[in-house]
């Protein structure tokens, strides 16, 4: 208020200036003729006029702050308007994207699942065939030689059989386990053939999945070479082979292709 | 196994590799491309185990000549955004994989000490 009563006094100093020196004088004038009542009249209708250039100035200035109030309030709501459309166009879109994604993923499963399951049916069939002969080629069980860390990875490199090494597959899974002095087997990690030396007898493996909390005792074991660390492990296909004893599997590959032939014919 | 090596990398997802029908190579064949590690000691023995092959990548022979095919990275499907401001307008490519190839020959790089480069061991994957 102060501020505004300065720039005021500062933009109409010449009126203000002529106004006080008007009536400064008029106070002189009375004063040094003692004419008190009027000196009383006049000061009576002066403060009414200031009061009253005051009063006008105020409500001038709550007008001002109104029509800014209003202004900035229309603005506001505009925007607000704004990103209540803008709000309801994205939930539009999320409604859309879970049923484009559903039917997407409806078409890719209709279109693939058959031949999927038949394509994983023929790999393990052919698989436990191959580890039925592996069982039968290994006349001893592999025996787990170190574990190597190289590139990141984990391997495990194991001696077998020649005849049988040569049975395996890059990437046919394993399971290394671990039996306890007190005959407690667990499963340590996963593991899919890496690289296979068959003049050697050799398998090296790569560890796929620790299973437990083996990794750290793994790693341990490729660093430290430690030999007597490997007690106790072995390492086995993942599939039971016993399962399979009494089965011939020779051609069961073939006839999981020619049943789904069949059925994807029938079908249409 | 047929072993190779890699005679020329003719992009970042074709390889010219050192052996063609004579060697038995056929078309759909899978080989991986790979370089070995040191020899491997066999802890309780002493004895070398051999040297641990280290898989740098794999290809498809998709072209057979006599002494040379050419092959090619796998597929792989990709998903691309037309429109990347929008929440719609994806679109599935399929795509050969890149191989980290030797920064001589490419820009592609994946891990700097398993690069592929002209004279690579080459495996068919059995």
């Amino acid at each position: 208020m102060a501020e505004g009563f300065f720039s005021g006094l500062h933009r109409n100093g010449l009126a203000w200036s002529g106004w006080l020196f008007t009536v400064a004088g008029t106070v002189f004038g009375l004063w040094t003729s003692q004419a008190y009542a009027w000196l009383g009249a006049l000061c009576a209708v002066t403060g009414l006029f200031t009061l009253t250039a005051l009063a006008y100035q105020r409500q001038r200035e709550l007008s001002e702050l109104e029509g800014r109030r209003v202004a900035q309030m229309g603005r506001l709501e505009r925007d607000l308007q704004t990103a209540r459309d803008q709000a309801e166009r994205a939930e539009r879109k999320l409604n859309e994207l879970p049923a484009n994604t559903l039917l997407r993923i409806e078409e890719v499963i209709t279109a693939n699942a058959f031949p999927q399951w038949v394509a994983w049916l023929v790999r393990h069939a052919e698989y436990v065939e191959r580890m039925i002969r592996f069982a039968q080629a290994s006349h001893r069980p592999m025996s787990l030689r170190t574990f190597v860390k190289q590139s990141g990875g984990l391997f495990a490199v194991a001696r077998a059989e020649g005849a049988a090494v040569a049975l395996l597959r890059d990437g046919d899974p394993f399971l290394l386990t671990h039996e306890s002095a007190r005959g407690l087997t667990t499963d340590s990690a996963q593991l899919v053939v890496h690289q296979r030396d068959e003049g050697e007898g050799l398998v090296w493996f790569r560890i796929e999945v620790f299973l437990g909390e083996e990794m750290p005792h793994l790693d341990a074991l490729a660093s430290t070479k430690d030999v007597a660390g490997l007690t106790g492990y072995s390492v086995r296909p993942l599939c039971s082979v016993e399962r399979y004893t009494n089965l011939n599997l020779s051609s069961a590959a073939e006839l999981i292709r020619r049943l789904a032939d069949e059925i994807a014919g029938a079908a249409g | 196994m047929i072993q190779t090596r890699i005679a020329k990398i003719v992009s970042p997802t074709k390889v010219i590799l050192a052996a063609g029908a004579d060697q038995g190579v056929q078309e759909g064949m899978e080989f991986v491309i790979y370089e070995l590690s040191d020899p491997v000691l066999d802890p309780e023995t002493g004895d070398s185990l051999g040297r641990l092959e280290l898989h740098k990548a794999r290809v498809r022979v998709s072209q057979v000549q006599e002494r040379l095919s050419v092959a090619i990275t796998p597929l792989r499907q990709v998903q691309r955004r037309l429109f990347p401001e929008l929440w719609t307008g994806t679109v599935t490519e399929t795509v050969n994989e890149r191989l980290p190839l030797d920064e001589s020959t490419a820009t592609a790089l994946a891990e700097p000490e398993l690069t592929v480069k002209v004279g690579d061991l080459v495996r068919s994957v059995s």
